[in-house]
């Protein structure tokens, strides 16, 4: 029973995965865009993450407004793997590993939002030395940590920026990370970020599908 | 040659200064047994060879709850305080079954972390402080076996160690000192209809949601004996603490506590009555009480000071107090403390 619910993620991931491989109108190819941001457990406590987007499709909607002006709504799905460290200074210091899947809504290629999905790894290494006790014999094991299966959901609000030819959006995120199986139960662990998203040239590049409606 | 001899110098200085027992320290030991990983945060004055083992009430609290105010600054400068955060509470983390989180494996926890202080800060005398669900706790410790041997003295403030004592003592309590406040003109209302619901209460049958509601009273009833100068204000001086950079992350402490207390109540402690059992203590013992406690009433002190077979063995009733005189009366508080830990460190 306790699996049914990851059975059910991996269910809804690989859907959209065999969907987005639908036959494509359009393609177009870009860099992978790359984000770098603190990860700030309650807000307040140190951290940093990184990350990377995998396009998989785009959808563009384009609305020609009656003063002949057009709002363009950008909306893309795309996978994110990432990797952030958080510290609570004098218990914990936090390994989050994931693969998120999410989708990026742009209005006139500005401002931007995103809710993610994310499986990942959850590595909680204890802050000082670790002392294990078996049948009355104590023994110093130094650092030590534990690892959770750790689900997790986000939601990103930014907006994007030119700079002559370089594109970078700015953003904050939510996130909050599940540690299943921590003290016999789920324990939740919530963070902050506040980062940039770009696409550097030293990227890969990726195609994506794209559709296009507009409508008048 | 010279520059080697120099360098040699300042690794074995740097080295030498590593080693040596800081006067104020402030460190984190974790503690794994069971399954379980839990901090030990430990802070003050090491070089005075006594440690003062926080066990947290709750069951759901945690250690670093403790580190507030002047009590826990003057004890700090005199000796090393460690505040325990107990399975499933806190900052703990591990992974185990279900049948782990009960009263029986939590005093083998307890003695886990008793045994590393003990190797850690080698030569230093712990005496245990269980206040509450740590009252409870430390109580069953003193029983069990041989463990309390590695205490020097055991303080139980405000300890829930009978629980259905504790119950009907305090419905009993509800009645007579509510019947004092309704004479004196005190607050007559709420104390009018705290009394009626106690007498509408069956003693016989105390129900684990009665039980709750005799909690939330007794906290309740202390918000009313403040306002009316009865009990002294909470001490707002001393150690102040952060709520997001503290030890603690308010959400995973809660979270984890909040299931951990109900899995405890599942496994039985409602039922836990220790009286009988405290002539087992021969181990120097100071019971700190409020003398308005409705959540842990006095009576149970009374019974544990007169059960146990210590031969230095003490009762104080704090006249102004409820259930933490270690903020009501913090100064009184910790001259007992101290006057029993120096004459049995």
């Amino acid at each position: 029973m306790k699996r049914v619910p990851i059975q059910i993620a991996a269910f809804l991931l690989l859907t959209i995965l065999v969907k987005a491989q639908a036959p494509p109108e359009e393609t177009s190819t870009e860099k992978i865009p790359l984000s770098l941001s603190t990860y700030n457990i309650n807000g307040v406590n140190p951290g940093l993450k990184i990350g990377a987007d995998y396009p998989l499709k785009e959808l563009i909607k384009q609305k020609v407004k009656r003063n002949n002006k057009t709002k363009t709504i950008n909306k893309l799905w795309y996978l994110n793997g990432s990797m952030a460290f958080g510290i609570e200074p004098t218990s914990n210091t936090n390994w989050l590993t994931s693969l998120e899947i999410g989708r990026l809504r742009t209005r006139n290629h500005k401002w931007f939002a995103s809710p993610t999905f994310g499986l990942g790894a959850l590595v909680r290494f204890n802050n000082g030395e670790t002392w294990e006790v078996k049948d009355g014999e104590v023994t110093n094991i130094g650092n030590t940590s534990r690892t959770y299966f750790a689900p997790n959901i986000g939601m990103t609000f930014g907006r994007n920026y030119s700079i002559k030819d370089f594109e970078f959006g700015v953003f904050g995120r939510g996130n909050g990370v599940l540690a299943v199986g921590m003290n016999n139960t789920k324990v939740p662990l919530f963070s902050f970020e506040l980062g940039l998203r770009c696409a550097p040239p030293f990227t890969f590049t990726k195609s994506k599908h794209i559709i296009k409606k507009v409508t008048k | 040659m010279r520059n080697l001899t120099i360098l040699t110098l300042v690794f074995l200085a740097i080295g030498c200064g590593r080693q040596a027992i800081k006067k104020n320290l402030d460190e984190t030991v974790w503690v794994r047994n069971q399954g379980a990983d839990m901090p030990v945060y430990v802070h003050g004055n090491v070089e005075s060879k006594v440690i003062v083992l926080v066990v947290h009430g709750g069951p759901g609290g945690n250690g670093p709850e403790y580190r507030s105010g002047n009590y826990a600054e003057d004890l700090e400068n005199r000796y090393a305080v460690a505040y325990w955060d107990q399975r499933g509470q806190g900052m703990s983390q591990g992974k185990y079954e279900t049948e782990d989180i009960t009263v029986e494996t939590m005093v083998e926890d307890m003695r886990a972390v008793m045994l590393v202080l003990k190797k850690k800060y080698d030569g230093s005398k712990v005496f245990v402080l269980g206040h509450s669900w740590g009252g409870t706790l430390s109580a069953k410790y003193m029983v069990t076996k041989d463990y309390q041997s590695l205490a020097a003295g055991w303080i139980e403030s405000n300890g829930a160690h009978d629980i259905p004592k504790l119950n009907k003592d305090a419905i009993q309590m509800f009645k007579t000192i509510g019947a004092e406040q309704v004479t004196a003109g005190n607050n007559i209302k709420n104390w009018q209809e705290t009394v009626d619901w106690a007498n509408s209460l069956d003693t016989n049958n105390i129900t684990i949601d009665i039980g709750g509601e005799i909690n939330a009273k007794g906290q309740a009833t202390s918000e009313w004996l403040k306002a009316d100068g009865v009990m002294n204000p909470s001490d707002k001086g001393g150690i102040q603490a952060s709520l997001l950079r503290g030890h603690t992350n308010p959400s995973t402490s809660a979270l984890s506590g909040r299931y951990t207390s109900a899995k405890l109540v599942e496994n039985g402690i409602e039922s836990i009555a220790l009286t009988s059992e405290l002539y087992r203590v021969t181990i120097p013992s100071l019971f700190l009480w409020g003398k308005y406690d409705f959540v842990v009433p006095p009576s149970l002190g009374v019974d544990a000071h007169r059960e146990v077979s210590s031969t230095d063995k003490e009762l104080i009733i704090f006249a102004k107090s409820g259930h933490s005189p270690m903020d009501n009366e913090w100064e009184a508080y910790n001259t007992a403390m101290i006057q029993f830990i120096e004459r049995n460190k």
